[in-house]
């Protein structure tokens, strides 16, 4: 009984932590009086989750990251909860509409909405990415005590404050309550909609932007991983609900607490770093521009710096490796040239589609509808169907509001839309739909607000609106339910978690073997970036284009230097597939290869796998293929150096603070940086190799 | 009838030019929604091979 208990605590714990904190901020600010009722406890909630993170991030990098202090933090910041606002109170009240029938549908698709993604959450992370870093990276952080700094490109060195309230739950509460909250929080992007639409509609036609967000397949997706978009968008919305409200009332506290929202996506994403200017704009170009431009600044930056400030002070580039060339780096990091142009190359084929132009840009919408799936992801985990099929209504509510359209608050809204879609496809780095999730909200708003506009001028429209949201959500309900028939296999079918995973992970037996195999001792250098959570703690993953620690990279060749790098790293054993003699001579196979060949390596074991196309539907699996499991050898390998390897130093900082940024860097901080990075060889480990 | 924004003339036409625009929006919708599951057809076979294994295995 403890046992349920006490997960189901922790679950409650985090969320009054966000809720709580939420609240002292927005009373401190003294906005907690302006926002209508779902919209001030959305905000609260939102800017909550960021609080805790923060906390959170803060605690670990003073290296205080235990189970005890992050509940006593959870506590405290539940403590917030007094000074929640009290709930009769004159405040600014959105238009009353009646309950009708369409409501009690739409709040039943909620509920089943929300029953597809509680299934999922009770199932084990299976999402790639979220296996790679999003809940991997906390993991590593909690059996650390502190923040791991791992010098690797796009998931590794990165802002984390969405991480770091997925360390905190899995601390309180275990793996399935990380997965509960991190569901859970996601809804808060759909109250966000919710209470944006609020204000330019009636209930119904709100709760249908809440069902149409909570439903498209693009949340479905990331609905129970740690994706960050979801949340994401949740900052984003309830930012540009405070700047619309900082501009209406000219009121530079919510400009602050606009700042710090969009910070807040900021330090979850380096594509935060676009919303951060185009909400900025939103709120200079009135009179007191100044005044509210500053406080918009404060707010982002005490959201975002210190995220940004961390990666600095490890690598040297607050944006690793963006900067690369521009700033010197911390010695020790090996980032070069080769691995800029690899990082390039890898992102211009494997995350690009079309050509970043400006046609393009315009015909991206056409093409996520209306076209399979591709690089975009758009079937599978697309928007849906409902933006082209609203179009002619939303075209008739413009036309409707014609003469008004430009006094409309929600201009602000669509500015941030556009702006940020072009900017990010014509200078992001990858096509993929759900790069654009955090600003779909802000277009289903706009979107449902011409609707309801041109439904109001003409009511014949009425059946057509209804048709149209009909239409959209039961495609998305269904492909939902699809998606839940995976989990629901685990969850009420009674299967293991092994089979479950094996069903859902590529090459999990890998894991399994090594698991039972390999000890605390030992340090396995792999390139399957799904296993990272399920492997050990000190497992290695090398990436061929983002890791420069060990050069995996397609062109790699020179088994010299893979030694001499894997002997810095500590690692023991490999895990690779067997080199294909019928392509070139290269590539991190071919080098693992070559250890076996020079005696450098011995093969231990050998585990099947496939590559799974898909979790949710049977699609054909790619072929089968081996991993090897290699035991390094160091006693007999002509690579063996018979000094020790040590990293070259990287260029030293000419930054004019440099010189007081290392005087104030703690000894302890390097020591723990060391210990988690750098694993030295002893000749007692080898003795305990097989 | 219409509203005084309406860009549908008043008088005996107004009636015709509604329902042609009535029958414009459902042609537009009709379309935008079928090209939209018609881009997603080669999913269709996993999806029925997916609910048709869910069946068995619900129905002994």
């Amino acid at each position: 009984m403890i046992d349920s208990i006490t997960p189901i605590a922790g679950l409650a714990l985090v969320a009054f932590a966000s809720y709580g904190g939420g609240v002292a901020m927005l009373r401190l600010l003294g906005t907690d009086r302006i926002f209508a009722s779902v919209a001030y406890h959305t905000t609260a909630a939102t800017a909550g989750m960021g609080i805790l993170g923060i906390c959170a991030f803060g605690l670990a990098w003073a290296g205080h990251l235990t189970p005890q202090i992050l509940a006593g933090t959870c506590l405290v910041l539940s403590a917030g909860i007094v000074l929640k606002r009290p709930a009769r109170l004159s405040l600014p009240s959105v238009e009353t509409s009646p309950y009708t029938v369409w409501t009690t549908i739409l709040c039943t698709i909620i509920a089943v909405a929300f029953g597809g993604y509680i299934i999922a959450a009770l199932a084990p992370p299976a999402e790639g990415d979220t296996l790679a870093y999003h809940f991997a990276l906390p993991r590593e952080f909690l059996d650390a005590g502190t923040l791991v700094f791992h010098p690797r490109a796009v998931d590794g060195a990165i802002p984390l404050v969405q991480h770091m309230t997925y360390a905190v739950a899995l601390s309180l509460g275990g793996e399935r309550i990380m997965t509960l909250w991190a569901t859970s929080s996601n809804w808060l992007a759909a109250a966000a909609v919710f209470s944006m639409a609020r204000a330019y509609m009636q209930r119904d036609w709100a709760l249908a932007g809440a069902c149409l967000l909570l439903t498209v397949p693009a949340v479905i997706y990331s609905g129970s991983a740690g994706n960050v978009e979801v949340r994401g968008a949740a900052f984003v919305t309830t930012s540009v609900l405070a700047a619309i409200e900082a501009r209406r009332q000219d009121n530079v506290r919510l400009s602050a607490l606009a700042g710090f929202l969009a910070g807040l996506f900021a330090a979850s994403k380096y594509t935060g770093l676009m919303i951060l200017p185009l909400i900025g704009l939103v709120l200079i170009f009135r009179r007191r521009w100044f005044a509210h431009g500053i406080t918009y600044a404060c707010g982002a930056i005490l959201a975002a710096g210190p995220f940004y400030g961390w990666i600095w002070w490890n690598s040297g580039d607050p944006i690793f490796p963006m900067l690369f060339g521009i700033v010197d780096y911390r010695p020790g990091i090996p980032w070069s040239a080769d691995f800029s142009a690899a990082m390039s190359s890898m992102f211009e084929t494997t995350e690009k589609a079309v050509p970043s132009t400006v046609p393009w840009a315009l015909a991206y919408p056409f093409l996520i509808t209306f076209q399979d799936e591709g690089l975009f992801q758009s079937a599978r985990v697309g928007f849906g169907p409902f933006g082209f099929m609203a179009l002619p209504l939303v075209l008739a509510g413009l036309w409707a509001t014609r003469r008004t359209i430009w006094k409309s608050p929600l201009w602000a809204a669509i500015f941030v839309v556009v702006g940020f879609y072009f900017t990010w496809f014509l200078f992001g780095a990858a096509q993929r739909i759900r790069h654009y999730l955090p600003i779909y909200p802000l277009l289903l708003v706009c979107l449902l607000a011409a609707m309801a506009r041109a439904h109001d001028a003409w009511p014949w429209l009425r059946k057509h609106g209804i048709v149209v949201v009909g239409l959209a959500l039961a495609f998305q309900l269904s492909i939902h339910a699809v998606f839940a028939i995976n989990p629901a296999r685990y969850v009420l079918g009674g299967e293991t978690r092994d089979d479950f995973l094996r069903r859902n992970v590529n090459a999990y037996d890998a894991a399994i073997w090594i698991n039972n195999n390999l000890g605390p001792n030992d340090r396995l250098l792999h390139i399957e970036r799904q296993l990272v959570y399920y492997l050990p703690i000190h497992s290695f993953y090398a990436h061929g284009s983002l890791e420069p620690r060990v050069d995996t990279r397609l062109a790699a060749r020179d088994v010299g230097r893979f030694w001499d790098e894997m002997a810095i790293e500590g690692i023991t054993h490999v895990l690779a597939q067997p080199h294909d003699s019928r392509i070139s001579p290269v590539g991190y196979a071919y080098m693992a290869d070559r250890l076996v060949a020079l005696g450098c390596a011995h093969e231990i074991a050998r585990v099947n796998a496939l590559t799974l196309s898909s979790r949710t539907i049977v699609l054909p699996a790619g072929p089968p293929y081996v991993l090897r499991v290699l035991y390094l050898d160091r006693g007999r390998c002509p690579l063996e150096s018979s000094t020790p390897v040590k990293r070259e130093p990287a260029k030293t900082l000419n930054y004019p603070w440099s010189a007081l940024a290392a005087i104030m860097r703690k000894e302890d901080d390097r020591i723990r940086y060391l210990k988690h990075t750098a694993f030295t060889w002893t000749t007692s480990q080898r003795d305990l190799r097989r | 009838m219409t509203t005084p924004n309406s860009p549908v003339p008043a008088g005996k036409d107004a009636a015709t030019l509604s329902r042609t625009v009535s029958v414009l929006v459902w042609i537009w919708v009709g379309a935008a929604f079928v090209g939209h599951v018609w881009a997603l057809r080669s999913y269709a076979r996993p999806v029925l091979d997916l609910l048709s294994a869910l069946i068995r295995g619900l129905i002994p």
